[in-house]
C-alpha cells in the first residue's frame, strides 16, 4: 500500500508541477466558427512561439469534431456549442484541421 | 451506414479474428479524454523467443470505452491470455477509469491517472488493482507519453507486494495516417523480489500510429527484448473504432 500512496503523491506532484510550470503570460484568445460546412476564418493567423487559446464555436445544427493531427487535438463540438483548445507554442508554419464528421470542411492555423 | 463506417467495421472485425497478440506489454495511455465518444478497442500482443517457455505468450483484449465528460473516460475490458503449450483462456474482466486532471495544452504537461480493477475469471487467480500515472507532452510535431504504474493483487491467492511497470512512447506526427515513433515497455517485477535489470522484462522498439480510416485508429509496435528475462522480441497491435453520439 506504500507504493499506492507513493504513486498518488507522484500524481499530485506532477499535477502541481504542471500547473506551476504553467504560466507566464495568459495566452491570447482567438475564435473559429463553423457554419454551413465552412470554418471562419478559413485561415487563422496566430503568433509563432506563443501559446494561444482558440474557442471553437459550432453554429450549425449537427455535431462537429475539431480534429488536427498536426496539432494533436481531437474534440467534439455539440450543435450550437463551443469548446476551448489550447495550442502551442507553435513553430512558424501551417497547421491544418478538419471537421472529422464532414472531412471536406478544412481550415488552417498559420503561425508566424 | 456510410461506406467508411461499413469498411471500418469490417476491417476491425477481420483484424480481431485474425491477429494474435504478450504480457508485460500494454497499450500506452494518453491522459486526454475524448468526451461524447464511444470506442470499440482491440489490443493484442505476442512474444517470440527461441526458448520454449518465453515464446508465444500472448494476450488479447476487447474493450468498450465511453468518454463521459472532459475529465473522465470509463471502460469495460475482456481479457484473454495464452501461455506456451496452453490454449487460449478467459483471463479477466477489467473496469478501467481514466482521469484527465488538466485541460489539454493549457499547462506545460498534461497529467492524468488510470485506475483499473481487474476481476480474475479463473478460480485460483487473484483480483488486482492497478494505478498508473499518465503524462503527455507535445513538443512541436512530437508527442511524448509516459505511463508509470503499480499493480497490487488483492483477495485470495494474492501476492504480498505490488508489481511495478513503466512505458514510454515518442511519436512524430507526420500526418494523420502515419506517425512513426518508438516505445519502451518495462516490467520491474515486485518490490519484494527487487530483481536486477537482467531479471526484469525490458523491451524497446519502433512503433507506428495513425488512422487506417477516419474513424479507425491503429497502433503497432515491434519490440526487442533487452534484458535476459524478456523474450527475444514481441509485437503489439491496437485498433480503435470510434463512434460519436
Amino acid at each position: 500500500m506504500k507504493k499506492l500512496t507513493a504513486l498518488f503523491a507522484a500524481i499530485l506532484l506532477a499535477t502541481f508541477a504542471a500547473a506551476q510550470a504553467a504560466d507566464a503570460p495568459a495566452p491570447s484568445d482567438y475564435t473559429i466558427t463553423l457554419k454551413d460546412h465552412a470554418w471562419s476564418p478559413a485561415e487563422l493567423v496566430v503568433p509563432a512561439g506563443q501559446k494561444v487559446k482558440v474557442t471553437v464555436k459550432n453554429l450549425g445544427d449537427k455535431p462537429a469534431e475539431f480534429e488536427s493531427a498536426a496539432l494533436n487535438r481531437e474534440k467534439v463540438v455539440t450543435p450550437h456549442g463551443e469548446i476551448t483548445v489550447f495550442v502551442g507554442p507553435l513553430d512558424a508554419g501551417h497547421y491544418s484541421y478538419v471537421n472529422d464528421f464532414d472531412r471536406a470542411t478544412t481550415g488552417t492555423i498559420i503561425a508566424k | 451506414m456510410s461506406r467508411y463506417t461499413a469498411l471500418s467495421a469490417a476491417t476491425f472485425a477481420a483484424l480481431i479474428f485474425t491477429v494474435r497478440p504478450a504480457l508485460a506489454i500494454d497499450e500506452i495511455y494518453s491522459p486526454i479524454a475524448e468526451p461524447g465518444e464511444i470506442s470499440l478497442e482491440y489490443n493484442g500482443n505476442n512474444t517470440f523467443d527461441h526458448h520454449h517457455d518465453k515464446n508465444n505468450i500472448a494476450e488479447q483484449q476487447t474493450e468498450i470505452e465511453w468518454g463521459v465528460n472532459n475529465y473522465w473516460v470509463t471502460s469495460i475490458t475482456g481479457s484473454y491470455e495464452k501461455n506456451p503449450d496452453e490454449s487460449w483462456k478467459t483471463d479477466a474482466v477489467e473496469w478501467e477509469n481514466r482521469f484527465q486532471f488538466l485541460p489539454q495544452g493549457q499547462y506545460w504537461l498534461d497529467v492524468g491517472m488510470l485506475a483499473t480493477y481487474v476481476h480474475a475469471v479463473q478460480k485460483d487467480d487473484p483480483d488486482a488493482l492497478e494505478l498508473k500515472l499518465l503524462l503527455q507532452k507535445d513538443a512541436g510535431r512530437f508527442t511524448h507519453m509516459l505511463n508509470a504504474g503499480i499493480e497490487q493483487e488483492i483477495g485470495r491467492h494474492s501476492g504480498p507486494a505490488p508489481d511495478r511497470n513503466f512505458a514510454w512512447s515518442t511519436r512524430y506526427r507526420w500526418n494523420e495516417y502515419v506517425q512513426p515513433g518508438f516505445e519502451i515497455q518495462s516490467d520491474f517485477g515486485t518490490v519484494s523480489t527487487n530483481d536486477r535489470f537482467q531479471n526484469q522484462e525490458h523491451y524497446i522498439g519502433p512503433a507506428v500510429y495513425g488512422h487506417l480510416l477516419p474513424n479507425l485508429k491503429y497502433e503497432a509496435a515491434y519490440y526487442v527484448g533487452i534484458s535476459d528475462a524478456a523474450s527475444n522480441s514481441a509485437a503489439r497491435l491496437k485498433l480503435e473504432y470510434e463512434i460519436h453520439f
